[in-house]
């Protein structure tokens, strides 16, 4: 499992253990390999898993949303990563707010319960370390940020049970055939274009060849 | 003719505001015309108004540029998908055909990969820029328009004190020495301590996840959620170099880079990329300190 999507699967066990009422934990995931990653989630403590399937590999954010949004429609508070690793964009989550008309807050640390008022509290982190203090309406979306959860490690025993789970799986809603935005090319290496030298010796030569460097600027 | 609007979203983000003009400058064709809206205060219960400010404006609107912040990141897929448009998240280069076709290009696969994006024609593209990776516009700034937004109902906002300053030897240092991923365990981070030792006027400073790990205070944090710093000499050790950090740094006057992966985006910053595994690096530099003459 990604880090933020551990961290986030790990705010809303947190939020589930300080509620006043009961909470339903559903971890879902769209694309390949949901099985292992889902069954790890409810090892960790989520109550139910949902693995959507269907072509997305274009990674385009606004047809990942479309396909998530129609299951994720009925949750109260919807919790996602600051971003994948594969698409990194950051912008799944505002598209499926958007496409289900709720708020959504991106660079969220700490969350809680605002008891009896319907609302959850947000501690967003903004530039330069600064910070807001936010109460949101439910239903809405909030994308996790790391350094305020410490995802926990599954128990054996958790990890035991969740393997005997049947994992549902969810055909991907038809819209997500819709065109994109925008038109995704293949992939490409990223461009070798450094401005600089390259040094690409030993480490040996290249920290005694930086130290003549630093020496001539009269750095050391 | 193309209606080019640039998001200043926050005060006080004239360098960031330049760099948004610059790119928008490489797809200007001759009658295009470029504006710039400035919005002072903005948090995720504003986006509605900042949307609906932007449909209610005459003409329809061809492109958006805004910067990859907090607040961007929440308002430009929103923006997107209310003009029926393209989103282009944290772009870092751009080509342009002799037809005037337009591709972005951002990263993904944990910056092992670029991704090309076109725009569906006769759909409007909201671009958001990695920071840094376009030069600033350091000619005249097109006219700004200045407006004010209303916050949505369903999101309360009240701001907190920060995180506080960054470490001030940190932020007056002439040298800084980087740590990330790549030098991150207490062992390593001890070697770069050292090494800072060595170098007179050097500190300390961190990537956000050796601080989110707790190995570095988050007073040594260098990044667009951390400090902001511009020494004479960025050392990065073991740091790929994604946005969020190179927005923090990109006012050095010189960075040498050392990263074992060559095709780590950090070397296309670097003044001197070397390819190497960074503890290994240090360690060969603290070996070689040893044997100096005293």
């Amino acid at each position: 499992m990604a880090q933020l999507d551990a961290v986030a699967l790990e705010a809303a066990l947190a939020l589930k253990d300080a509620a006043a009422s009961s909470v339903t934990i559903t971890a879902v995931h769209l694309g390949a390999g949901g099985e292992a990653l889902l069954k790890r989630a409810l090892g960790m403590g989520a109550d139910e898993a949902l693995w959507i399937w269907g072509e997305a590999d274009d990674l385009l954010p606004d047809r990942k949303a479309r396909a998530l949004a129609g299951a994720l429609a009925p949750a109260d508070l919807i919790l996602t990563g600051l971003q994948s690793e594969t698409g990194m964009s950051g912008s799944v989550g505002p598209f499926i707010a958007a496409e289900l008309g709720i708020p959504s807050v991106m660079g969220c640390l700490e969350l809680s319960w605002d008891d009896g008022a319907g609302t959850v509290r947000a501690i967003q982190e903004v530039e330069g370390g600064g910070r807001n203090r936010l109460t949101l309406d439910l239903p809405c979306v909030l994308a996790i940020q790391s350094g305020g959860y410490t995802p926990r490690y599954p128990a054996l025993s958790a990890m035991l049970k969740a393997q005997g789970r049947q994992i549902p799986i969810l055909e991907m809603d038809g819209r997500t055939a819709e065109p994109a935005g925008m038109c995704a090319g293949p992939l490409e290496l990223p461009q070798q274009d450094a401005v600089g030298e390259v040094w690409d010796g030993t480490a040996e030569e290249s920290a005694g060849r930086f130290r003549d460097w630093l020496t001539q600027r009269r750095w050391i | 003719m193309s209606e080019i609007l640039i998001l200043s979203l926050g005060s006080g983000n004239a360098e960031a505001t330049r760099e948004l003009v610059g790119a928008a400058r490489r797809i200007m064709a001759a009658g295009d015309t470029l504006e710039i809206l400035e919005i002072a205060e903005v948090h995720p219960g504003f986006h509605d108004d900042v949307i609906r400010q932007i449909l209610s404006r005459p003409g329809p609107v061809d492109h958006v540029f805004l910067t990859q912040e907090t607040a961007a990141r929440d308002l430009g897929p929103r923006l997107a998908l209310a003009l029926g448009g393209g989103y282009v998240s944290g772009a870092v280069g751009i080509s342009v055909d002799a037809d005037g076709a337009v591709t972005w290009l951002r990263p993904v696969m944990a910056h092992e990969r670029i991704q090309p994006l076109t725009p569906v024609p006769g759909r409007p593209v909201v671009v958001s820029l990695a920071p840094g990776a376009f030069p600033a516009d350091e000619g005249p700034l097109p006219s700004i328009q200045k407006i004010s937004v209303q916050c949505a109902p369903g999101i309360r906002c009240q701001s907190l004190p920060g995180r506080g300053r960054g470490d001030a030897a940190l932020l007056e240092a002439r040298v800084v020495v980087a740590v990330g991923r790549g030098m991150g365990d207490v062992e390593n981070i001890q070697l770069a301590r050292e090494m800072v030792a060595a170098i007179p006027g050097a500190a300390l400073a961190a990537s956000r996840p050796l601080v989110d790990a707790g190995l570095i205070p988050y007073a040594h944090q260098v990044g667009l959620t951390g400090n902001r710093v511009a020494p004479e000499l960025y050392l990065a050790l073991g740091i790929s170099g994604a946005p969020q950090h190179l927005g923090g740094m990109a006012g050095s006057r010189t960075i040498v880079a050392v990263n074992v992966s060559p095709s780590a985006p950090i070397f296309r910053h670097a003044r001197i990329c070397i390819q190497a595994d960074a503890p290994a690096f240090v360690r060969a530099f603290l070996a070689g300190e040893a044997k100096l003459p005293v």
